[in-house]
């Protein structure tokens, strides 16, 4: 797993799930919150999408705005939660 | 009854006869140890004011979590509790007058005393070393223009109906007698406080846009909530019969700056008043009055410390409704977050600040991440850093839950900023709002080289392009938007 496999997996989600498709326009730096693209449902299924997808448990304490404000932000962090695990293991 | 009990003398003047309705039902942990230090907890005991064991939130989702109270409280009708803390002023030697104060007495620029017209209907003119102005929402002071005008703060434009009622249902176990939230979008929300064993206060809280479309009434709209708001509210208040009159209040959020002076000091509502959807108001007020109280006293002993004593007051205050405003604030604008907050290592924090504990000198960890989020905006950092995103960054803080302003936008040219606002809708109230914000952003940012526009719907066809400008706050439905632009894409201007 690596930070462009995990950007392609995360923009594939949001444009299918969140914007229906529709993710022309969405870069790694779209904001995310600002512009009501995760809301507080759409968080609970991207969670559920990282758990899923990437074997990664966001601590409750890493689930911030500044974490979710990009996928660029996301995907670090979720780099970096995995990075921990592994390391840990 | 801080005052007296040091030996001072204290005259209260109520402009109503106690005990009378007043909402705020709620206290917080630091509320409760304030009546602990004052020695009224035994008599606390012979009302049936419900022990409160926490918070609880509700979302829209069916999402809940609690959080519990710090140190022990009470839920309070304040018609009766109130009425304890003045008996207990006046057993400690404060007099009481009723009646209506009419002025301040100036020497100079000092305030020396007060002049009002008593129930009795007596004109009286009365001196003193110190006038505390605690008049709540009348917020006397600002009104004589003694203190700063009334500025509305954000979190304004909702209107909050409230009454009590009989026949609902309480929460069991752990969570009896909660406090319970219930929101919906974002302003729309409801409390429930249990305020004796059979006896809830219940609050409807909408944007004053959403109030006009329930029908414009306060029965309509409270009846809306009920039915509507939420699901477990709609269930639990199903039987539910209103045993008070209905109370409307609106565009409530303000602050008063300065409030302290020459003889003068405000507490509580009468210079601030947020948000209430953590119960601050009571507490908080309480906090300041005793901070307030030893600023006097000191003041009186000493009186050349006098202007040191107010100004660190003022800080003290600003300190605690600062921290207050900046959870509030982070609830609204992250709601799922602010859950996560509660769960990871910033319970502990979280606690004490839904406690009221927000004075303390350094603010808590958790204080940090939140302001860390609310500051740390993807939009904010693409303006070039300087003034202009000195002024976004001010922009963007008011106006992430202004209601009645859908969007803001930011453009460069050589040096000038051009702000353009456009609003949801023609309206005296939104206007009057903004035209004191502008004043505000003029005062701090200098009147050259700052142009401020607004467009209303009727005129909206006018507006110039924003293509090339860096939108600070949009929150028009998509279709009447342009897409975001990806980093670097504002072009020409940087």
């Amino acid at each position: 797993m690596n930070a462009t496999e995990v950007n392609q997996a995360l923009e594939g989600f949001i444009t299918e799930k969140l914007l229906h498709g529709d993710g022309a326009d969405l870069t790694l730096q779209t904001p995310l919150l600002e512009y009501g693209i995760v809301d507080s449902l759409a968080m609970v299924s991207l969670l559920t999408f990282v758990q899923n997808s990437f074997g990664v448990t966001i601590p409750d304490g890493e689930v911030s705005p500044r974490n979710f404000k990009t996928i660029e932000a996301l995907s670090a962090l979720i780099m970096r939660v995995h990075g921990e695990a592994s390391n840990g293991a | 009854m801080l005052l007296a009990q040091r030996g001072l003398s204290v005259l209260v003047v109520e402009k109503d006869p106690f005990p009378r309705y007043h909402v705020g039902e709620s206290l917080t942990g630091t509320g409760g140890d304030f009546i602990a230090r004052v020695g009224l907890a035994d008599q606390m005991a012979a009302f049936d004011f419900p022990a409160k064991p926490g918070v609880k939130v509700v979302g829209r989702e069916g999402a809940k979590y609690f959080v519990p109270v710090l140190r022990p409280t009470w839920q309070v009708r304040r018609a009766e509790f109130d009425n304890l803390l003045l008996e207990h002023a006046m057993a400690k030697g404060a007099e009481h007058v009723l009646g209506t104060v009419t002025d301040v007495i100036l020497d100079g620029e000092r305030v020396v005393g007060l002049t009002l017209s008593t129930a009795a209907g007596d004109e009286q003119s009365l001196r003193c070393s110190m006038v505390i102005d605690a008049s709540g929402q009348g917020v006397f002071m600002s009104r004589k223009e003694i203190a700063g005008p009334r500025r509305v703060a954000a979190f304004s434009r909702q209107i909050a109906l409230y009454s009590q009622f009989k026949g609902v249902e309480p929460d069991v176990g752990e969570q009896f007698n909660s406090t319970v939230i219930f929101y919906r979008d974002t302003y729309h929300w409801a409390w429930l406080i249990p305020i004796s064993s059979d006896t809830v206060s219940i609050g409807i809280v909408l944007p004053t846009t959403s109030y006009k479309l329930r029908g414009g009434t306060a029965k309509a709209a409270m009846a809306w909530g009920l039915g509507h708001l939420n699901a477990e509210l709609t269930e639990r208040t199903r039987e539910a019969e209103q045993v008070e009159d209905m109370h409307v209040s609106r565009n409530y959020s303000y602050r008063v700056d300065p409030f302290v002076g020459p003889g003068w000091l405000c507490v509580g509502d009468s210079h601030c008043f947020t948000d209430p959807i953590f119960s601050f108001g009571a507490s908080l007020a309480m906090t300041e009055a005793e901070a307030a109280a030893d600023t006097v006293a000191a003041a009186i002993a000493d009186p050349s410390a006098e202007p040191e004593l107010l100004a660190s007051y003022a800080h003290y205050c600003n300190t605690g409704q600062g921290r207050a405003s900046e959870l509030i604030r982070y609830f609204w604008k992250f709601p799922a977050f602010f859950k996560f907050l509660t769960q990871g290592q910033y319970r502990d924090d979280l606690i004490r600040l839904l406690a009221g504990d927000c004075f303390t000198p350094e603010p808590l960890p958790a204080t940090l991440e939140m302001r860390a989020n609310l500051d740390d905006s993807p939009v904010l950092q693409r303006i070039p850093a300087g003034r202009a995103r000195d002024i976004a960054a001010r922009i963007y803080r008011r106006f992430d839950f202004f209601q009645g302003v859908d969007a803001a936008f930011l453009e460069l040219c050589e040096d000038a900023v051009m702000i353009s606002f456009i609003l949801s809708e023609d309206d005296i109230d939104l206007y009057d709002s903004l035209r004191d914000f502008e004043e505000q952003l003029v005062a701090d940012f200098g009147r050259d080289d700052l142009a401020i526009f607004s467009f209303t719907p009727d005129i909206i066809d006018a507006m110039p392009s924003v293509a090339n400008a860096f939108p600070i706050v949009d929150r028009r439905p998509a279709a009447q938007r342009a897409m975001p632009q990806a980093e670097g894409d504002g072009g020409g201007m940087l």
